[in-house]
């Protein structure tokens, strides 16, 4: 998955993953072997994270732009003020090093009003 | 719970809804996702409902304290909303002073309304009225499908405000005759903070909307309110209550001498039903609230003692 975005809430982050998805069977095998990651009741569950996909290697028509926008609509603001939150892009890599190098310091920076 | 969170999990479930359906069968994780954000939408929401809604109530001002819709001046906006919620508690006061007496009020602690955010479009508030639990076997207080003091109070507040301006000396005294005109001081109060500071409002609640959007609309409200123009007194009148309508409670009745009088049974007055049984179509002693606002004169049947041949020579007081 090339990128990533995500807000902090108290209770969990949110977390929407954008990338290839491949085809249904491979979607079927990415949700059999990786359930915690793909099914979001458990990820929520073992990893306190609302986490969603959005699929990229698909057109990108007007109904895949509703979808897009309806999750930078969802997190682009904090709904008390207004305020802007910013989204954080965070590349994936194979060993997954920089995600979590920057997951912890998200957690240990106690941030919780979602400003980048 | 706020009516604006319950409005925000609506739009986002039909939202939610139509993401899903327009998704092909073959994204298969999104669909997941979608479909369990809309079940925790869903479930949120279906919570919400079950229980009572606070219900918002909108107020903006315009004129000289407000600087478009970037801002109030302080001193203004704090005078205002004290002065109009002062008026709304004052008729809610009034509206229950007489039941409270009779321990027919809902248990509930102190309400009032809150602010819970700004408008802009002009410049103003967002109010909000606490729901309110009512014991669920307490009679409809007001003849009507509300049985909630304060939302009768607001609603109250903004008719006379209304008829004031539009200088509707009917309406003005129909609401004037359901909350004391002491109480109706208060409103004009407000309408002085308006006018002391050039201020205009425009406020909604529910489907109901008031505004005063010119100088000579705050002015008019203050005119119509003079508290020399309204006046009470108790009178005490001999005659015959020819029948009185249970869910609306207006009366007629004919005095000695011919007079016929119209008007609605006192809120103090409980059990309609025992009322009517005890006083209907006999000879009797009435006695009326009678509010006046200059030539109009409302009048409001509190009680009665009958005392002719009907009640075999027994008088008797309701």
């Amino acid at each position: 998955m090339p990128q990533a975005a995500a807000t902090k809430r108290t209770t969990a982050s949110e977390l929407v993953t954008l990338g290839p998805l491949g085809d249904e069977a491979r979607q079927r095998e990415l949700l059999r072997r990786h359930p915690d990651l793909f099914d979001p009741a458990r990820a929520k569950q073992r990893y306190l994270v609302d986490h969603y996909v959005v699929a990229t290697d698909v057109v990108f028509d007007a109904r895949q732009a509703r979808r897009v926008s309806y999750w930078y609509s969802m997190w682009s603001h904090r709904h008390k003020d207004q305020r802007w939150k910013g989204f954080l892009e965070v590349p994936v890599t194979a060993d997954g090093q920089a995600a979590l190098a920057w997951h912890r310091q998200f957690n240990d920076s106690g941030d919780t009003g979602g400003q980048p | 719970m706020s009516a604006q969170e319950r409005d925000f999990l609506r739009s986002e479930v039909v939202t939610l809804q139509g993401l899903r359906d327009d998704l092909s069968q073959d994204r298969v994780l999104e669909r997941i996702g979608l479909e369990q954000r809309l079940a925790e939408a869903k479930e949120r929401l279906a919570s919400l409902e079950e229980h009572l809604v606070a219900q918002l109530l909108p107020i903006t001002f315009r004129g000289r304290p407000v600087e478009g819709m970037q801002s109030i001046d302080a001193g203004f906006a704090s005078a205002a909303l004290k002065a109009f919620v002062e008026a709304t508690d004052t008729v809610a006061a009034s509206l229950t002073d007489d039941l409270k007496g009779r321990g027919r009020l809902p248990s509930t602690g102190p309400r009032s309304l809150r602010i819970i955010d700004t408008v802009r479009g002009s410049f103003g508030f967002e109010l909000e009225l606490p729901p309110m639990e009512l014991e669920p076997e307490l009679p409809s207080l007001f003849g009507d499908e509300s049985n909630d003091p304060y939302e009768r109070a607001i609603e109250t507040t903004f008719a006379l405000i209304e008829d004031a301006a539009a200088a509707d000396e009917d309406g003005m005294s129909d609401s004037i005759a359901e909350i004391h005109p002491r109480v109706a001081a208060k409103v004009r109060a407000f309408a002085e903070v308006l006018w002391a500071n050039d201020a205009q409002l425009a406020a909604e609640w529910g489907s109901r909307h008031v505004a005063l959007r010119q100088p000579a609309d705050v002015q008019r409200v203050l005119e119509a309110l003079k508290a020399e123009d309204m006046n009470e007194r108790v009178e005490r009148l001999r005659g015959r209550l020819l029948g009185i309508l249970p869910e609306t409670r207006r009366f007629e009745c004919r005095l000695e001498g011919g007079k016929l009088i119209t008007g609605k049974v006192d809120r103090s007055v409980l059990n309609i039903n025992a009322f009517k049984g005890s006083l209907e179509n006999k000879s009797a002693c009435l006695e009326f609230r009678v509010v006046t606002l200059r030539s109009n004169e409302r009048f409001l049947l509190t009680g009665g003692e009958a005392s002719d041949a009907e009640t075999e020579g027994h008088a008797e007081r309701v």
